[in-house]
């Protein structure tokens, strides 16, 4: 009984116009958006191998690593053009130094506004608005349409129980709609392949897990209209209700939630931590032109290691210097970012009221564009400044070697031949390499939330059940 | 009689449930989300000022001009509530000094990518995505629907004209959907009022017109839902070809056109021109440090057999002429910058106008942009401030200049492998910073936002009058049987 059954519904869905409509825009959609996606990463990636060029060849046109304004760049990742993210709003170069605090600047939005004005059209997306739309519009009248139209009385007119029509009914939906679904998700992985974008192994398990959580999110809210249908006699009201549903879903309860958390746990705004990391910079410049000033009054007039003697007191006092405050903004730093944490648990707790806000950190997390993301690539770029400095060190020494040349070069003549340089050789600098989160920490990260779309769907399908076997009939 | 069909027509939608919920969520939904741009803006003000009041507080607590470090910061302006546009995108502050390049950096959703996450749910967005949906479902039968339940046989039993037949029924309707729309906006004013937010007349005006250009916009679609219904037969098939009109005109024709006109028209990027400049500066600075050490060679080539007081004097002669190349330098690479960014601005621009002009073939775009203009939130914002912001570099740094002092390391040797160092820094002074040039925000008023946002708001009218037209020539055309 319960195949005729299912297989009346999917005769119905499939040569419905509804479903040939919606779903030709949901392809098109989900097609359209691999298809941005790719062409953002190649544009990104064209972005990215000039920005190292210009950078190599500004460095070559040198000839003292001092002068160096080394400059390193994010590389853009596949998966962050497919779930955007944060990714578009956090800077992608910083100007390397080998001491002091590194920044990110240059974020894709900042840098190009007109991106920022409609956005780009990401899975993500397309999936939160368009997926949860498509289900709602499949699933609101499944059970009150059929009485509404008669039909539903006509089956029971013959022997079938209850529990096999709500069970066909939920998932002659959920496969009818489904599988076209993951057929056209899986035309866009095709998509990826015949362009040549480069997927790790790792990649790629990230990507199937946000295209079955993709699709837990549009049978949550299927299986969530199918109930209300069953709950409601109308089905224009059951329109209405799950419309009503999906606007608090997918609108107000993800973007309300950040703000109620900002209530809840305040954080002091960043501002305040910058304003006391340049308080600080500017006291230590202060003590060290003192402390220069005096070294100057004690040794007024030596022989020639003078200037060595200087150079080597310069270099204590900065190392000094250096270690004082890498301890003092780490110390900053840390505070603010505990404070943040407990904020970012409050908002993010809170948004998954919403199943589509649950979808949405699944994904953020499995490409690797959550809200953390900006932590993790500025410990990337820690890591590397002590590459850096150690490079640098070696190719400069120390201050009392540099003050040295240039005394030279200023006193005699013989600087006209040590003019004629040699121009430096870029390649030498270490490379800057991002490590890669490792996928053991991106599934965990990411499990709770595939596993609460699954919950949902389960228990959104028990309500269904349930309210059916309640529904009157007549 | 058309009066008669109209009130008819909203007392149908009044007293129907679609009625009660798309009024209710479009109340809630609008009520909400001013609501919550008045807590984000008061945060942004909150957070402007105290960011003022620091940076001034530590420049006033350092011994002397040279250890002062200025920024200037992008002001709130309350029309951001309405729209937040690209405002939480670009910085919020750039540092202002002779070395330093302006460039806006922390950003709201760099410094908080939280917030970047879900991003922000503001009137504009409520009138772009959720009104425009209500719009369609208010109108997708308003004539096939009609003609499926019978009446419009009905009412055509009686001596009633087509014309006015359509023009009450679009009257009805348009009431129906656009009286809690302004009911709405009118809550938010007095939120607005009550919260004691800084609104002055030009802002009043400039949310007149984005309450009409909304309410332009919504009707705009339903004339677009009424042409479709008036085209088709069955409701349900103009349901579905409103929602795939909806989808591409909403969704995918601005982010599409963007994309394109980002393919169509590479411009370099900023990493490439601030490269560019880095290295020109490196260039000409290292230029002028040779040139300084030559010079030097040559000034004090005879210094050796100078009595002390010649000597002061020839270094003296010789460090003005420093100051002078220097700045001269300086001014070479700032005009360099500015002929590299002005270059840089132009291509942006084309690209730009590309991607606005195809965007524009959707009436959400147009909404979307006449929007932005008219709340100062646009693509210009950045420009602006950039602008502004250079303008009052050069003014900062001639005053800072005169003001600082010189700070020298001078090490001499006086033959005979004697060697004698000495500093000199600037003697500490009071730092009053009511002598300092103060940073101006660039003007952005009732007028510039207004025709800023015409073409959009003739465009968005034009295409408004089309969809009337459509409909009612469609509609007189309509089968009735």
């Amino acid at each position: 009984m319960l195949k005729i059954l299912l297989e009346k519904d999917l005769r119905d869905i499939i040569y419905s116009t509804k479903f040939s409509i919606t779903f030709g825009a949901a392809a098109v959609l989900v097609l359209l958006s691999f298809y941005v996606g790719i062409r953002n990463y190649q544009e990104s990636m064209r972005e990215f191998e000039a920005a190292k060029a210009n950078d190599a060849a500004s460095i070559s046109a040198l000839t003292d690593w001092r002068q160096a304004q080394h400059r390193v760049f994010r590389k853009p990742q596949p998966l962050q053009v497919l779930v955007s993210g944060v990714t578009n709003d956090v800077g992608r170069t910083t100007d390397m130094r080998s001491s002091g605090e590194l920044n990110l600047i240059n974020s894709r939005f900042s840098v190009d506004p007109l991106f920022a004005v409609f956005r780009f059209l990401d899975l993500n997306f397309v999936v939160v608005i368009v997926f949860s739309l498509f289900g709602i519009l499949f699933g609101y009248d499944a059970i009150n349409g059929e009485k509404e139209t008669g039909t539903l009385k006509l089956v029971f007119a013959n022997r079938v129980s209850r529990a096999h029509f709500i069970l066909s009914k939920a998932l002659g939906s959920l496969i009818a709609l489904g599988i076209p679904l993951l057929i056209s998700l899986l035309v866009g992985c095709l998509l990826l392949l015949t362009f040549g974008i480069p997927l790790s192994g790792e990649e790629w398990v990230r990507l199937l897990l946000t295209i079955l959580a993709g699709l837990l999110c549009f049978g949550v809210f299927l299986t969530l209209s199918v109930m209300i249908s069953a709950l409601v006699a109308r089905s224009s009201v059951s329109f209405l209700l799950s419309l009503v549903v999906w606007i608090f879903a997918v609108l107000i309860v993800p973007k309300g939630s950040i703000l109620l958390a900002s209530r809840i746990a305040t954080v002091p705004n960043l501002d305040q931590v910058e304003t006391q990391k340049r308080k600080f910079t500017t006291d230590r410049w202060q003590r060290n032109m003192q402390a220069m000033q005096q070294w100057f009054r004690m040794y007024s007039m030596t022989d020639t290691s003078l200037i060595t003697r200087f150079g080597v007191f310069q270099d204590s006092m900065m190392k000094a210097t250096e270690k004082e405050r890498s301890e003092f903004f780490g110390r900053l730093n840390e505070d603010w970012r505990n404070k943040k944490d407990w904020q970012e648990k409050w908002a993010f707790g809170l948004s998954r009221l919403s199943p589509s806000a649950v979808f949405q950190i699944a994904a953020m997390n499995l490409a690797g564009t959550d809200v953390e993301m900006k932590f993790r690539y500025l410990q990337e770029v820690d890591r590397y400044q002590d590459t850096y400095a150690k490079f640098i060190q070696e190719k400069t020494g120390s201050m009392a070697e540099y003050m040295r040349v240039v005394i030279r070069r200023y006193s005699s003549d013989q600087s006209q031949q040590e003019e004629k340089q040699k121009p430096l050789n870029p390649a030498d600098i270490p490379e800057f390499v991002e490590q890669q989160r490792p996928l053991g920490e991106t599934v965990a990260a990411s499990l709770f939330d595939v596993g609460l779309l699954a919950v949902l769907n389960t228990l959104f399908f028990a309500g269904a059940f349930a309210s059916f076997l309640k529904f009157d009939l007549r | 009689m058309w009066k008669f069909i109209a009130e008819r027509e909203l007392r149908d939608h009044l007293q129907s449930t679609r009625f009660l919920v798309a009024a209710g969520v479009t109340v809630l939904l609008l009520v909400t989300s001013i609501w919550l741009g008045i807590a984000y803006y008061k945060g942004r003000v909150a957070q402007y000022e105290q960011g003022v009041q620091m940076m001034m507080d530590l420049a006033s607590q350092q011994q002397n001009w040279m250890s002062v470090s200025m920024g200037a910061w992008r002001k709130p302006d309350a029309m951001e509530i309405f729209t937040n546009g690209i405002n939480s995108d670009i910085g919020r502050y750039s540092e202002v000094g002779q070395y330093r390049d302006v460039r806006l950096v922390r950003s709201e959703y760099s410094d908080d990518p939280m917030l970047a996450a879900f991003q922000f749910l503001d009137p504009t967005f409520v009138v772009l995505i959720v009104l425009s949906l209500i719009a369609i479902l208010f109108t997708y039968n308003a004539i096939n629907g009609e003609k499926e339940s019978g009446t419009l046989k009905l009412v055509f039993a009686n001596r009633v004209s087509k014309a006015e037949y359509i023009l009450g029924k679009l009257t009805g309707s348009w009431l129906a959907v656009l009286a809690p729309v302004l009911i709405a906006f009118l809550i938010g004013a007095l939120l607005v009022i009550l919260s004691g937010v800084d609104f002055d007349a030009s802002h009043w005006g400039r949310y007149a017109i984005l309450i009409f250009t909304s309410i332009m916009y919504a009707t705009c679609f339903m004339l677009l839902g009424v042409f479709v219904s008036a085209l088709t037969h069955r409701s349900s098939v103009s349901f579905l070809v409103l929602l795939v009109v909806w989808i591409c005109a909403v969704l995918i024709v601005p982010k599409a056109a963007t994309m394109l006109a980002g393919q169509a028209m590479p411009v370099p990027t900023a990493d490439e021109i601030e490269s560019r400049i880095t290295s020109y500066s490196t260039q000409a600075r290292t230029e002028f440090f040779t040139e300084m050490g030559k010079r030097a060679r040559e000034r004090f080539k005879d210094t050796g057999t100078m009595s002390q007081e010649e000597r002061q004097k020839v270094y003296d002669a010789w460090s003005k002429e420093n100051q002078e190349k220097q700045k001269e330098n300086e001014q070479k690479i700032g005009e360099y910058t500015a002929r590299i960014y002005e270059d840089y601005y132009n291509q942006k621009q084309q690209q730009e106008l590309l991607a606005f002009s195809l965007a524009k073939l959707s009436p959400a775009s147009q909404y979307q942009l006449a929007a932005m203009r008219l709340c100062g939130t646009d693509t210009g914002l950045k420009k602006r401030y950039e602008d502004a912001m250079k303008a009052y570099k050069t003014q900062y740094s001639n005053f800072a200049m005169q003001k600082s002092g010189m700070f020298n390391i001078r090490i001499q040797s006086s033959g005979r492998g004697a060697t004698t160092g000495s500093m000199t820094t600037p003697p500490p002074t009071k730092i009053d910073l009511s002598e300092m040039p103060k940073f101006g925000d660039p003007p952005y008023g009732f007028a510039e936002s207004v025709s800023a946002s015409l073409v959009d708001e003739g465009l968005l009218a034009l295409f408004t009058i089309l969809a009337f037209v459509g409909a009612f020539v469609a509609f007189l055309r309509y089968d009735m049987r």
